[in-house]
């Protein structure tokens, strides 16, 4: 088995207010491995959004241990937050969360603005410019977010999270506001990822997408109910 | 029920936003606060009934001095004009009370205080009905002419002087050589009519027969005095300016005749109108009063801009909120029924407070404004002072709710469910918001940079040190009593009798006697006149001068460049020398050698004869570096004997003591006034230290203002672009480069702010009377400035953006 980048041992998610606690992950515990594309699916309100949150750094767990490539990132500042994140890994958001007042290009290029270790103008333009190739949309490059269709915005949000070349691709219901042929073509887009290495994990309440990916992990009440190899690769 | 539920519920809400709540609150409070002091204030002044029975009725006799029917000196009367007038019956009048203003020693207290006295008629005191602590008022056996020897003194006095003995009406005070019997303690509610005195109060009330006014003045219809009058109390009905008009005709004619035989007074008359008694109060006064009310109206139109801004921020952070409220059914009119209680619940509570601040500003304005604004002791909250505060935070809380549920997009607040928070129902063009921080920022630059200027210029004059010795040196006025009606020479031998014997005292280092100081006890510097070099005394320089004796250049340090002192003869034969700074000496001839020239008293018709100039000394400066032109007169005083007494360090003698050594000369002169040169020299920076202190409040409360503007505003970025930080953050961004990021987009318009207030300020400058209050603009005020507004930009910016860079991204993109 190739290695894991992601661990995440008996992690637990609690939101507490004036009135009541809420449980949101018990003891979530399970690996991601180098190249895995992983969905990880359940009802409404499972904690698949809070999970995705602790997985991106955008959160921290109440109670136990996440490690990235072994880094211990479950209590790290924002700010060493803030630098892994930038480095290992890419967001794609249910809404996309381009934003409107950058040109498509600017939007790609913007993660590259927050590195620790700056590139040259030269650099930045080369990745940008690979990036956005992958997703097709290089006669686009000049167009704001408003004048794309959802599609090819969501395509253009993966073409960001890649521009890092980040170990782990976090998608979260990428195709929860889209049309099944726009659904359709950024799930195409993300299999050729995985299968030229990118590592994906995707939250995903869709089924027929969700077996698209190499192995499925369950969540019930903030719980892993199951785990397992998805058809595809049993098939 | 309904509306108690839904204010606890408000109220249970904003308690989650401490700060803005404290913002709002102290913003509304301080202005709103300022805006009733000042309404009060023109209350007082223009509406409030005088604490005076029948004050309708009650009048003072105003009279104008005129040379060919134009006014020469106006306000003011003869003194046998009104004696005159008291004594005839007028039908008109149904009392008439003599009355006027002088200060006078005690001399029965060893100590001799020096008290503000009034010299009236017993129908003075009693048309105001006087409310009494002890006694009574005098009555008519103690009227005019009678000369009984009674005194009625203040509660004040009664209480410093007396310690509130229960028998002072068995005690009496000694003024010059009369002992007045106290007859009475006005009451501790008195309020007495500011006519001629504005800023202090009577504390001994004396009859008119025994008032200081000299012969010349009592019989002299020509001396057009101030400080004398008559108040009376006009018969009811009566036509006031017919009245004014008899009494004109009646005078006029009255004054002819006296001055018949003064062929300068031909072409003069005198102008009588009946004034009412508030109007002599308030004088012009109402202008100044009505221009602080515009000024605090402005300010408060400021601080409810900058409100509005924070408001409008909370509303974006509570849109979900109203959102929810929408998709619910709530109408338009619901959501301004929502955020009128939660701007109503800080503005009351501001309102509230505003009536503390008030009574603050009252304490304020009876500090800086006693010498110019009357009534400022009745100043205090009351129910029109409530109802004002009540009216005003009812208008603002109305129209604030109204002004920002227009900012609310009915419809899109429908849709801003639907995207997750990423849209806005509540949108304010970027451009407006950059406008609003960049007149924020104007306006602050303007304030700052003014405020700024006049405080480097106060602290230039206030951390100045004096260039002559100040240390242990005490300016002494000496009251003369019956001395003043022998001759000069006689009180100028024992004037330095008396320096003498103060110099034998162990305490003493030496003692000068002098007809004024470097700086009197006004703060004003002495007396200005003109010399010249030429007989025919043209070409003539202005310069300031004391008439002084040998030790006077000693005691002060002053450094003679060139020449020597006065000999003790040469002071007391009053000879033709002088002694002249080098700053007289280069105006006069530029290479400032006029050792032993003779120079021209040009002001002075008693001097024809030229003065020989034996010293120069090195001239000092006293507010800023202007080298003083001076002259040294050599004179022993004069009926206003002063001596300037340097004491050993850390000693000194009381009023007591260098009365009981004046004694060994005479008994009769008494220390009427003591003040240190120190204290002198604080009472000369009094306007500097009153200015550094308005100009710090009105710097702090400008950048005070500006903050919470900016922070409303930008605050409201914030929230604008929460969900767009949320991704930049997201995707790797540090708290601290958003920090950065929002920063330099603040920096913009807050420095396009700058230049405009650079415009502004230009403009003033150039087109108004600025620069001769302000002076030329320091490049220096401009650059603390500048670091001012940007730390005020970067502290606003790290406060508004601080609940998103401090928590977890997960926050800012939720929306939670």
């Amino acid at each position: 088995m190739s290695k894991a980048i992601i661990t995440l041992n008996n992690i637990c998610k609690v939101f507490d207010t004036e009135l009541v606690e809420t449980h949101a992950l018990k003891n979530v515990s399970f690996e991601i491995h180098e190249g895995e594309f992983l969905s990880i699916c359940g009802p409404s309100g499972c904690g698949k959004s809070t999970l995705l949150s602790i997985l991106g750094l955008l959160d921290l767990p109440t109670t136990g241990q996440y490690f990235i490539h072994d880094v211990d990132a479950s209590n790290l500042s924002l700010s060493e937050a803030a630098y892994l994140r930038n480095e290992k890994i890419g967001f794609v958001f249910q809404s996309f969360n381009l934003i409107d007042e950058l040109s498509v290009y600017d939007n790609v290029a913007l993660p590259m603005r927050y590195r620790k270790h700056k590139l040259s103008d030269a650099e930045v333009d080369k990745k940008v410019m690979e990036c956005i190739a992958k997703v097709e949309l290089t006669d686009r490059i000049e167009h704001k977010p408003n004048q794309l269709s959802g599609g090819q915005q969501q395509r253009i949000s993966i073409a960001r999270a890649l521009v890092n070349e980040p170990s782990l691709l976090l998608v979260d219901e990428p195709t929860g506001n889209l049309d099944s042929r726009n659904a359709q073509m950024v799930m195409d887009t993300l299999n050729q990822l995985n299968k030229e290495g990118t590592t994906i994990c995707m939250v995903t309440h869709d089924q027929h997408f969700a077996d698209m990916a190499t192995r499925f992990v369950h969540l019930f009440d903030g719980q892993i109910t199951e785990q397992v190899a998805s058809q595809k690769v049993a098939g | 029920m309904k509306l108690i539920k839904d204010i606890k519920n408000t109220l249970s809400s904003l308690l989650q936003a401490k700060s803005y709540l404290l913002s709002v609150i102290l913003t509304m409070a301080i202005t709103l606060g300022a805006l009733v002091s000042t309404f009060n204030l023109n209350y007082q002044l223009l509406e409030a009934p005088l604490p005076y029975p029948d004050e309708q009725q009650l009048y003072v006799v105003q009279g104008n001095m005129l040379k060919q029917g134009k006014v020469t000196i106006a306000n003011a009367l003869s003194m046998p004009s009104i004696v005159e007038m008291y004594h005839k019956h007028h039908d008109y009048f149904t009392q008439q009370g003599l009355f006027t203003f002088e200060q006078d020693i005690i001399r029965s207290l060893d100590d001799t205080p020096l008290v503000n006295t009034a010299y009236v008629g017993p129908e003075f005191l009693q048309m105001l009905q006087v409310p009494m602590a002890k006694g009574r008022v005098f009555n008519a056996n103690e009227g005019i002419d009678a000369k009984t020897p009674v005194a009625v003194i203040s509660y004040q006095l009664w209480s410093e002087l007396f310690n509130k003995a229960e028998n002072v009406l068995d005690k009496s005070l000694q003024f010059g050589e009369i002992t007045f019997k106290i007859i009475g303690v006005t009451g501790k509610d008195f309020i007495e009519p500011q006519i001629k005195r504005k800023s202090s109060q009577t504390q001994v009330w004396l009859p008119w027969d025994f008032n200081l006014a000299s012969d010349n003045m009592r019989f002299a219809w020509n001396g057009m005095e101030r400080p004398h009058g008559i108040l009376v109390k006009v018969a009811p009905n009566t036509d006031t300016d017919s009245a004014g008009f008899e009494l004109s005709n009646l005078y006029q004619s009255r004054f002819k005749d006296e001055m018949a035989d003064q062929p300068f007074f031909a072409e003069h008359g005198i102008s009588i109108e009946l004034n009412k008694l508030r109007n002599a109060i308030v004088g012009d006064n109402t202008q100044m009063a009505i221009y602080m009310f515009i000024g605090a109206l402005a300010v408060v139109l400021i601080a409810t801009a900058n409100i509005v801004n924070l408001i409008l921020s909370r509303v974006v952070f509570k849109q979900r909120t109203f959102a929810i409220h929408a998709a619910l059914g709530a109408q338009q009119r619901d959501i301004f029924y929502e955020l009128l209680l939660e701007i109503a619940i800080p503005m009351f509570a501001a309102a509230i407070l505003s009536l503390v601040v008030a009574t603050g500003g009252f304490e304020v304005l009876k500090t800086v404004s006693s010498e110019s604004l009357p009534r400022l002791s009745e100043l205090a909250i009351n129910w029109q002072s409530i109802a004002f505060a009540l009216l005003c935070t009812l208008v603002l809380t109305v129209a604030i709710a109204l002004l920002v549920t227009r900012q609310i997009n009915y419809r899109e607040l429908n849709s801003a469910l639907k995207s997750s928070g990423k849209g806005s129902g509540i949108q304010i063009s970027k451009h407006v918001r950059q406008s609003l921080v960049v007149a924020q920022v104007a306006l602050t630059g303007v304030v700052l940079v003014l405020s700024v200027q006049l405080l480097l210029q106060s602290f230039s004059h206030i951390f100045k040190p004096l260039d002559f010795n100040s240390d242990d040196i005490t300016e002494v006025i000496l009251n003369i009593g019956l001395k003043n009606k022998q001759g000069t020479p006689e009180i100028q031998m024992d004037a330095r009798a008396i320096r003498d014997e103060l110099m034998n005292h162990p305490d003493v280092v030496s003692a000068s006697v002098a007809h004024d100081f470097p700086i009197s006890s006004y703060g004003a510097l002495p007396a200005f006149s003109g010399w010249s070099i030429h007989e025919d005394k043209t070409n003539r320089h202005r310069s300031a001068w004391i008439g002084a004796d040998e030790n006077f250049q000693g005691i002060l340090g002053l450094k003679l460049l060139s020449g020597r002192n006065f000999t003790p003869q040469e002071v007391v034969e009053q000879q033709s020398v002088i002694i002249i700074s080098d700053a007289l000496a280069k105006k006069i001839k530029p290479d400032g050698d006029l050792l032993n020239e003779k120079i021209y008293w040009a002001s002075s018709p008693y001097h024809s004869k030229p003065l020989e100039v034996i010293g120069i000394f090195e001239s000092f400066t006293l507010l800023d570096d202007t080298p003083l032109p001076y002259v040294l007169v050599p004179r022993s005083g004069s009926r206003w004997a002063k001596l300037l007494v340097q004491f050993k360090p850390g000693r000194h003698l009381s009023n007591a003591q260098m009365n009981k050594i004046m004694a060994n000369v005479s008994s009769q002169y008494k220390v009427s006034e003591t003040l240190t040169l120190k204290q002198a020299h604080k009472v000369l920076l009094a306007k500097d230290t009153l200015t550094a202190w308005l100009a710090s409040t009105l710097a702090f409360f400008a950048l005070a203002l500006s903050a919470i503007g900016m922070y409303g505003v930008l605050s409201y970025n914030v929230q604008v672009r929460r969900y767009e930080l949320g991704i930049r953050m997201a995707i790797g961004a540090r708290p601290a480069t958003v920090f950065v990021q929002m920063l330099k987009d603040n920096l913009i318009p807050t420095y396009l702010g700058l230049v405009v207030a650079l415009a502004i300020y230009a403009i003033l400058w150039r087109w108004s009377p600025l620069k001769a209050h302000v002076g030329d603009i320091d490049p220096v005020s401009w650059v603390l400035v500048l670091i001012a507004v940007f730390l005020l930009t970067t502290a606003t910016t790290l406060a508004s953006v601080w609940q998103i860079i401090s928590k977890r991204v997960v926050v800012a993109l939720r929306g939670i």
